[in-house]
């Protein structure tokens, strides 16, 4: 009959549609968990480590890494789905406000905290409490080819004079001084440059920030000396990169360095292990931002292994004991050997740091290191463009203040 | 016999399914939107104060903004034209009877099928990388940088992607309508000595324009909506020469954790497109056949 034909129809057609449905099944205890990571560069070591852990604790830790992984974080935790263990920066400040928000668990009271050294995870503290174990740090500076350093008789610049002056011996030489990234979307690399110039021109970290943050609206202007004194140091980059810096990539920079192109790659130590990649045919070393004077070199960075545990985690036990096993020196070695950066790890201070990195490292963990300035900002996106914009626009300062005053007026 | 209200009506129950689909991944989210473009919430944690409409007139005096809202509107204008033009041109000549038509139609057409961002990708190297070599080759001195790297050209280089990938769509739109044009109408007008030209404005174009509506339309949502190939080409770049509003929504609530504010502006982007839409629909139904 029709009349029961039409029934079976829409009847098949609800039951089709309710099997699509989610099944899984989250039962609390589970040894599934999810570390989600935003290394994408030290994804074979920390597989390693995963599946070593899963090993020895009989556990099924599945690392995520993914593009775009900030952007992804936020959505799934705005979506309350957030992963179990989150390698995330805690200077940052979605961390802060997630950490404000009770997104994770306190590890203050956790034993592997007494594994690394004495501040550095108060350093990152939201209210009082520890929501992160900082377990490497980065920062900033410039890789430079030793080899033909050494065949021009150049030398490491200790102060901002000597650095302009280098870049016109390189010049001079015929050689390209710099292998840049100048797109829109690698123009990150270039955040730790202009942040150091701000800090170098306005007196640190604090007076950095009371201009460009805690000003009043639009008041960057291009007549303060602050702001010539940063322009000035950005205009270095300017004509001084590779033919076509211009929409260079962060890849396209590490190509243009490894092969020579360019004698000085300005970026953070992060991009080590992929120089080491290319196997570059000469010596790499590095050299921290110049200052005024003889021995006010700076670097600039904070936490960049650090990790996280999310409140809504299905095994907070499990999760400890993973991070317990990455605050063990013989696990985090693994990874440093091939990252570089230094380590928060009491037995590993004194291990021997990387040649390659150690005119930046040397000043880490001292007060010649800033932690990143956006740590008081709503977001640093913008920022990172205002620099590329000024480079490739040949220098507007009237831009570079209007774009700057764009970014930061929603702040203040 | 009367039949039951079931018989009667059993069809409308098929509309069930497309109605939740519709209420819950557009009405839902647009009443959410609308609630949320109401407070500072930033997009990371549910902590959230109602501002009222602060975020709304925050919009109108936001450079970005109005930087945003020129850009698009010259990007729509040339998606518009553009695809309009070159479409029709392009569709009349492959219409015609000619050797390797075949070949020609669906090279015209592969553009539609690839990814808006690899298309974007791969420009994004060819400016950079490619067309400054033909500079140079040439001389021609304007195309010796990257085109995409300069707040004056960036905009007009995007330009030309989108329509270089916008226009496969219109050409297969527009060649169906031609065909559909009545054979015996045309033949008529050639044996009454009308010439092409006034064969196409007189015939054609009226028979064509539901077609032309339709991409008029489509390039319009496209231009307004732009996202995937700017964000690949210049991520809105430089000095925000490029950002379309859709990318705005984007940047403002993902990179700027400003999602209350960034809803304001998708309203208002939503108003747009619903008043011009009508406005279109308007207009163009007077001139059907």
């Amino acid at each position: 009959m029709k009349f029961d034909k039409k029934y079976v129809v829409l009847a098949t057609s609800a039951f089709l549609l309710s099997a699509c449905g989610n099944g899984d099944d989250d039962s609390a205890g589970s040894r599934s968990l999810e570390v989600f990571s935003q290394k994408p560069e030290m994804q074979a070591q920390l597989q390693a480590i995963v599946d070593d852990f899963n090993e020895e604790y009989e556990a099924d830790l599945e690392l995520v890494s993914v593009p775009d992984s900030g952007t992804v974080l936020r959505t799934r935790i705005a979506n309350n789905d957030a992963p179990d263990i989150i390698n995330i920066f805690p200077q940052n400040t979605d961390f802060q406000q997630w950490s404000e928000a009770g997104e994770f668990i306190e590890l203050s009271d956790e034993s592997f905290m007494d594994n690394i050294v004495e501040g550095a995870a108060e350093e990152y503290a939201v209210n009082d409490g520890i929501y992160s174990l900082p377990l490497t740090t980065n920062a900033w500076g410039f890789f430079y080819n030793e080899d033909r350093f050494n065949e021009l008789s150049l030398d490491v610049p200790e102060t901002w004079a000597e650095f302009e002056q280098l870049v016109e011996d390189i010049n001079n030489a015929g050689e390209v001084p710099f292998a840049g990234a100048f797109s829109t979307a690698d123009s990150w690399t270039l955040n730790g440059f202009h942040q150091l110039a701000w800090a170098q021109a306005a007196g640190g970290y604090d007076g950095a920030n009371d201009y460009l943050r805690h000003s009043e609206p639009g008041a960057i202007s291009t007549k303060d000396p602050e702001f010539q004194r940063v322009t000035d140091q950005l205009s270095l980059l300017i004509g001084n990169a590779q033919r076509n810096s211009a929409g260079a990539s962060y890849h396209d920079a590490i190509a243009a360095f490894t092969n020579e192109d360019a004698l000085i790659m300005p970026n953070g130590i992060w991009a080590l292990p992929a120089i080491n990649e290319q196997n570059p045919d000469f010596t790499v070393r590095s050299f921290a931002f110049p200052g005024e004077n003889p021995g006010e070199q700076l670097t600039v960075g904070a936490a960049d292994l650090a990790f996280s545990i999310s409140e809504s985690t299905s095994n907070p036990e499990l999760a400890l004991q993973f991070l317990e096993y990455m605050s063990d020196p013989d696990v985090l070695r693994r990874y440093y050997e091939v990252d570089g950066m230094p380590t928060s790890l009491v037995e590993l201070q004194d291990d021997d740091s990387f040649e390659e990195t150690y005119g930046i490292t040397q000043y880490t963990f001292t007060d010649q290191q800033m932690i990143w300035l956006h740590r008081d900002w709503d977001s640093e996106e913008g920022f990172w463009h205002t620099t590329v914009d000024f480079i490739n626009g040949g220098g507007d300062e009237e831009a570079l203040a209007n774009s700057l005053n764009q970014f930061f007026d929603p702040m203040k | 016999m009367k039949k039951s209200f079931l018989s009667r009506h059993w069809g409308y129950l098929f509309l069930i399914i497309p109605i939740v689909l519709q209420t819950v991944f557009f009405l839902t989210p647009l009443i959410q939107g609308f609630f949320l473009s109401l407070t500072n919430y930033t997009g990371l944690t549910q902590n959230y104060d109602l501002v009222g409409f602060s975020n709304y007139t925050a919009v109108f005096s936001d450079s970005r903004f109005i930087s945003s809202i020129r850009f698009t509107t010259l990007f729509t204008i040339v998606m518009i034209v553009g695809q309009i033009t070159i479409g029709l041109g392009v569709g009349l000549l492959l219409n015609e009877k000619m050797p390797g038509r075949g070949f020609f139609r669906t090279t015209y057409f592969f553009p539609a099928v690839l990814s808006t961002v690899t298309v974007g990708l791969i420009f994004s190297q060819i400016f950079n990388y490619g067309i400054p070599q033909i500079g140079e080759l040439f001389n021609i001195e304007f195309l010796q940088t990257n085109l995409l790297a300069s707040a004056s050209t960036a905009p007009w280089a995007v330009s030309f992607v989108a329509l270089w990938q916008g226009v496969a769509m219109p050409i297969i739109i527009f060649l169906a309508g031609l065909q559909s044009i009545p054979t015996e109408i045309l033949e008529a007008a050639k044996i009454d000595g009308a010439t092409e030209v006034q064969t196409f404005f007189n015939i054609k174009l009226p028979y064509l324009l539901p077609s032309i509506s339709i991409v008029f339309i489509l390039a319009l949502k496209s231009g307004l909506t732009a996202f995937d190939n700017i964000f690949a080409l210049t991520g809105g770049g430089p000095q925000n020469s490029t950002t379309s509003l859709g990318l705005l929504v984007y940047n403002t609530a993902f990179t700027f954790n400003q999602a209350g504010y960034a809803n304001a502006i998708a309203m208002i982007l939503f108003l747009i497109i619903i008043i011009i839409s009508i406005v279109q629909l308007h207009i163009s139904s007077r001139f059907e056949v």
